[in-house]
């Protein structure tokens, strides 16, 4: 069972979508699961054949613990029954002594005043950093981090105005925003990192690389607002001014290619946000600052000579932002069951593409004499 | 974002509005505590310990201790309200509104209108009320239909620290006069509450949990009793879908129809005696709007229409429990 972002504890199976006995190839949907926040379907990280489902659809099953096996025909029933007895059964959260474990959200607070949360994860390989979108925060990566932070040093950021950071922002500008993820990125030392970035996010990606170019190994935009794409003006007002968790919901179905992922929980974290003090003035600033009019055409030179480093994401169905014009060179991914979600409507996909891009720029820096 | 009881919750929303806005103004008995003696100035914070530490921070100026007399609590309130001020006024049980009935009734509710909009009353009544703590029968009623029934009034009732606070500063931001009422048993009760500050609208329903079988729709602390109904039915196979008002002025009917027109069943779940009580006007409102929805009759369970006994046994057997809840739903699902 896997652990969704940070307050997952359990899981419910809804379904098996491979049978028992059956063969599965890696990448192919595996299990659909469900939280109190979000459903999803897991992806089977190996190729082999499903050779037990050990939970049931309906049981509830605590993050870490096992729920089937995957392994080839030649493994023996006596070895699996084997793995399945010494498998280390995780230890309840509740148990662990505070020491055992960290802090899981932290804050920075930045020269100007801001304070900015952060979500760290991971201790070795090279670090890669997440900026989420308009209205979100880092939670946003909760399918993605843990994964990822497998083999990276993960850090996702709450943006000015959003999450658990200072809500107040001067003029909402990409500089202004771009500016206080910088001055962060330097209070971390981090020396060399990849940046992902989704939607606005994506924006302060491109605008950091023209800041902090020498650290960046590379850049993943997902369902970015670049390029000349343009964000759609009614989503922005709709989601600024809904005040009622049922006017959010509304709003909210427009993110997904299947609406039915959310869930009432995900409608009424997203509310309560809304209602905390500044909130809206801050959105509203930031809608009309950054996001105002088409993203910019125009990249950097420097990009132009670098675009094998630049992956570009995008769902089929994004009914939020549209396509904007790709520089020629630059990788891009159109994932057929997404909308403007892909991280979170086609996790497994995504964490794939990511790892790939990731390790193709760090082979390409160690490359560099 | 941190556990905090419901009490804290409330003392958090006085704290950061009185900060934010140096026109609130705490009225009431004890609510400083201690005045005219020479102990600590900040020992007691009202009965229930609601606004300790606010005197210390804020001064007697803005932490007012009154003589033991709810009309002069309440009128300097109105009075003051009509100046500017956005008091906040405590009148420890809402047992005793029959004390101040005029200075709610034909005063404050009533400026707005009087005064053809001219008038502003952004005042605040807070009052503890419900039965489970053994105080007899002058400390222990819920009588917040008095107030749902008077127009010009808002009524909050909430359940959660989370809400308690959200709607505790939504309430001395508002413009108009505000009944708020704390069940007594919530005090202690804990919950995840911001530590920024945050505003619950008015007329904003509550799903608490989702299910298809039947809705239904409680008060204050009967969400609690709701919810572990909910948990039983849950284990026979019946999924109940339990909605808490928040407010019952105003109130926000289209959540419970929308919910009725999916289940067709509706429980009302109300500590009220049931005379012309929040439950009556709910089930009103449904059987006007909602009938072809209906697959079986409303049903009400609350207290029955005796005043409130002061005997354990009694008390216990005058509340709604979630047993009876649980027998009343299978009814309705049952219902052919």
């Amino acid at each position: 069972m896997p652990t969704w972002g940070l307050s997952m504890e359990e899981g419910i199976i809804v379904g098996w979508r491979v049978a028992e006995g059956s063969p599965t190839a890696a990448g192919a949907e595996l299990v659909d699961i469900e939280t109190s926040k979000i459903a999803n379907s897991i992806e089977a990280r190996e190729a082999g054949v499903l050779r037990r489902q050990l939970a049931k659809p309906g049981q509830t099953v605590g993050c870490g613990e096992l729920i089937g096996i995957i392994a080839s025909d030649e493994v023996s029933d006596s070895a699996i029954d084997a793995f399945i007895a010494q498998f280390p059964r995780p230890r309840p959260a509740a148990s662990e002594g505070k020491d055992a474990s960290p802090e899981p959200a932290l804050v920075l607070e930045l020269p100007s005043g801001i304070r900015l949360r952060y979500m760290i994860a991971g201790s070795v390989g090279s670090a890669v950093v997440f900026l989420h979108g308009f209205g979100g925060d880092s939670a946003t990566w909760l399918f993605n981090q843990g994964h990822i932070a497998e083999n990276h040093v993960t850090v996702a950021f709450d943006l000015p105005g959003h999450g658990g950071s200072t809500k107040r922002v001067d003029r909402g500008s990409l500089e202004e925003l771009a500016g206080s993820v910088e001055q962060a990125l330097d209070r971390l030392e981090l020396k060399r990192m990849h940046l992902v970035g989704h939607s606005l996010g994506a924006a302060i990606v491109l605008a950091l690389w023209e800041r902090r170019r020498e650290r960046i190994a590379s850049v993943s935009l997902l369902a970015p607002f670049a390029f000349g794409s343009h964000v759609n003006q009614s989503y922005l007002n709709d989601f600024i001014s809904a005040q009622r968790s049922r006017d959010m919901q509304r709003c909210l179905a427009l993110l997904f290619a299947d609406p039915k992922a959310i869930r009432r929980e995900m409608v009424e974290a997203i509310v309560r946000y809304k209602r905390l003090d500044g909130v809206t003035d801050a959105l509203a600033k930031i809608a009309a600052s950054a996001l105002r009019g088409p993203a910019p055409i125009e990249i950097s030179s420097t990009l132009k000579t670098l675009t094998k480093r630049v992956l570009v994401i995008r769902g089929m169905h994004d009914k939020v932002v549209s396509v904007g014009q790709i520089p020629a060179g630059a990788g891009l991914q159109t994932l057929a069951h997404s909308g403007h979600m892909p991280h979170m409507e086609e996790p497994g996909h995504v964490n794939r593409l990511l790892l790939e891009h990731f390790e193709k720029a760090d082979r390409a820096d160690e490359a560099i004499p | 974002m941190s556990r905090t009881s419901f009490r804290q919750a409330l003392n958090d929303a006085l704290r950061s509005e009185m900060r934010r806005d140096s026109n609130v103004v705490i009225i009431g008995e004890d609510v400083a505590g201690g005045a005219g003696g020479t102990g600590v100035d900040d020992a007691y914070g009202g009965i229930m310990g609601v606004t300790r530490g606010l005197v210390g921070e804020f001064g007697r100026a803005r932490v007012i201790d009154t003589p033991i007399t709810e009309s002069a609590i309440v009128g300097m309130a109105a009075g003051a309200a009509m100046t500017g001020l956005r008091p906040v006024a405590e009148l420890m049980f809402v047992d005793f509104l029959g004390v101040c009935l005029d200075q709610i009734l034909n005063q404050a509710a009533k400026f707005r209108y009087m005064f053809g909009g001219k008038a502003r009353t952004p005042l605040v009544i807070r009052a503890m009320f419900g039965a489970g703590f053994n105080a007899g029968a002058q400390h222990s009623q819920c009588l917040y239909s008095f107030f749902t029934h008077i127009p010009g009034l808002k009524v909050v009732i909430p359940s959660s620290p989370y809400d308690a606070k959200g709607l505790l500063i939504q309430a001395i931001r508002d413009d108009d006069p505000v009944i708020f009422l704390e069940h007594t048993k919530l005090y202690d009760v804990e919950g995840d509450v911001p530590t920024e500050s945050y505003t619950v609208p008015f007329g904003e329903a509550q799903i608490l949990r989702e299910g298809g079988d039947l809705t239904i729709v409680a008060l204050a602390r009967m969400t609690h009793i709701a919810l572990e109904a909910a948990a039983g039915l849950a284990e026979n196979g019946v999924e109940a879908t339990v909605i808490d008002p928040r407010t019952t002025s105003p109130l926000d009917e289209e959540t419970i129809l929308e919910s009725v027109a999916a289940t067709g069943r509706l429980l009302v779940v109300d500590e009220s005696n049931p005379r012309c009580s929040v439950a009556s006007e709910i089930a009103a409102v449904i059987a006007e709007r909602g009938f072809r929805d209906l697959k079986a009759p409303i049903r009400r369970i609350t207290a029955p229409h005796t005043p409130v006994p002061f005997s354990p046994v009694l008390e216990n057997a005058y509340i709604p429990s979630s047993a009876a809840v649980e027998a009343a739903a299978m009814e309705l699902v049952r219902w052919s």
